[in-house]
């Protein structure tokens, strides 16, 4: 609202200023800084632009690189590493391998432990069988003698004993 | 020399002194007989942990009447020592050295039944023949024999008593 009534109040009109010649030389010396300002610093900014240009190109240029590097990278590594599947089955098949050479093993070992076992029992069954034979064959032996020595001793009379006696010195005269 | 012989010295010279060693080493050999098969007796009379008093009246009570005086001293002597368990070492060291005084060889004979006069003289003549010297007969009698005789003549023994043929019959079996 106050801007109407300032221009309202110029010479020039709502647009210029009361004094043209301040509008012409203010123009002017607007001009002769603006030439000034693209003479001088027109250059610089514009090998700034350029420079950016060209780091950004070259930033490009090393991120193309980098991938291109990185995508030759990654194909070779593909080339490189085996195939996931085939190395999973090559390990289930080592796995299940050593798994079935360990059960056969095992079975092994446990059938000849107990061919052992079981030779050990028969061989120890067989010496108890052979010491209670022996045992036995001992105890009939030792009642036979203790038998034999009470019958004999009964039935040796005094005539018995002295014959017996003079058998023994008989041979000790013939020796 | 050994404590067996020093004993067996000791015997041999009192027996000599009352002038009957035959008849005191054939008693002595009896009493030996019977410790050997006798275990209880020849451990309590080897104990010294029992008081010699008591062991000599065990003695006495066994003996009382069946031996001579010499033989019953020389016994309660050894005992009272405390050299009871090796009774029969000493007894039989003492006969050895009563037949070598002698002139003789000591054969212990072992039998069933006592020998009678006639077949110990005949015994004697046929070992005195094998030992080329005169023996002097230890008699003993021992049922375990059952029958026939055992002679011992040093370290021979002439086996030929029942017993061993029942042995042999037995290790066959």
């Amino acid at each position: 609202m106050s801007l109407p009534i300032l221009a309202a109040e110029g010479p020039n009109g709502p647009q210029l200023a009361a004094d043209i010649n301040e509008v012409i030389w203010g123009s002017l010396a607007f001009f002769v800084i603006l030439g000034i300002i693209i003479w001088k610093a027109g250059p610089a900014v514009v090998k700034a632009l350029n420079g950016r240009t060209e780091r950004i190109q070259r930033e490009f240029d090393e991120a193309q690189a980098a991938r291109s590097a990185a995508e030759l990278k990654l194909s070779t590594s593909s080339a490189d590493t085996p195939d996931l599947g085939s190395e999973k089955r090559r390990i289930m098949a080592e796995a299940q391998e050593t798994a079935t050479r360990l059960r056969v093993d095992t079975a092994a070992r446990a059938k000849a432990e107990a061919e052992a076992m079981k030779e050990r029992a028969t061989s120890d069954i067989q010496n108890q069988t052979r010491q209670a034979l022996a045992d036995l064959r001992e105890e009939i032996a030792s009642l036979t003698r203790d038998s034999t020595e009470v019958l004999v001793g009964e039935q040796l009379d005094a005539g018995s004993q002295s014959g017996l006696i003079d058998t023994y010195i008989s041979s000790l005269e013939g020796a | 020399m050994s404590v067996h012989s020093s004993y067996a010295d000791a015997i041999h010279s009192v027996a000599s002194a009352e002038g009957d060693i035959a008849r005191t080493r054939s008693e002595l050999a009896s009493f030996s007989r019977a410790l050997k098969d006798n275990g209880e007796l020849r451990t309590t009379l080897a104990n010294s942990l029992i008081p010699a008093d008591t062991r000599n009246k065990i003695v006495d009570d066994l003996l009382q009447g069946k031996v001579s005086d010499t033989t019953r001293g020389i016994i309660a002597m050894i005992v009272t020592a405390g050299r009871g368990g090796a009774f029969s070492e000493i007894v039989d060291e003492f006969a050895a050295k009563a037949a070598s005084a002698s002139g003789n060889r000591l054969a212990v004979v072992r039998s069933a039944v006592p020998l009678s006069a006639d077949q110990q003289a005949r015994l004697a003549t046929a070992l005195a023949k094998q030992a080329g010297g005169p023996v002097e007969l230890q008699t003993e009698i021992d049922p375990s024999v059952v029958g026939g005789v055992v002679t011992t003549l040093g370290d021979t023994v002439i086996d030929g008593s029942v017993r061993s043929r029942i042995n042999k019959m037995r290790e066959a079996l």
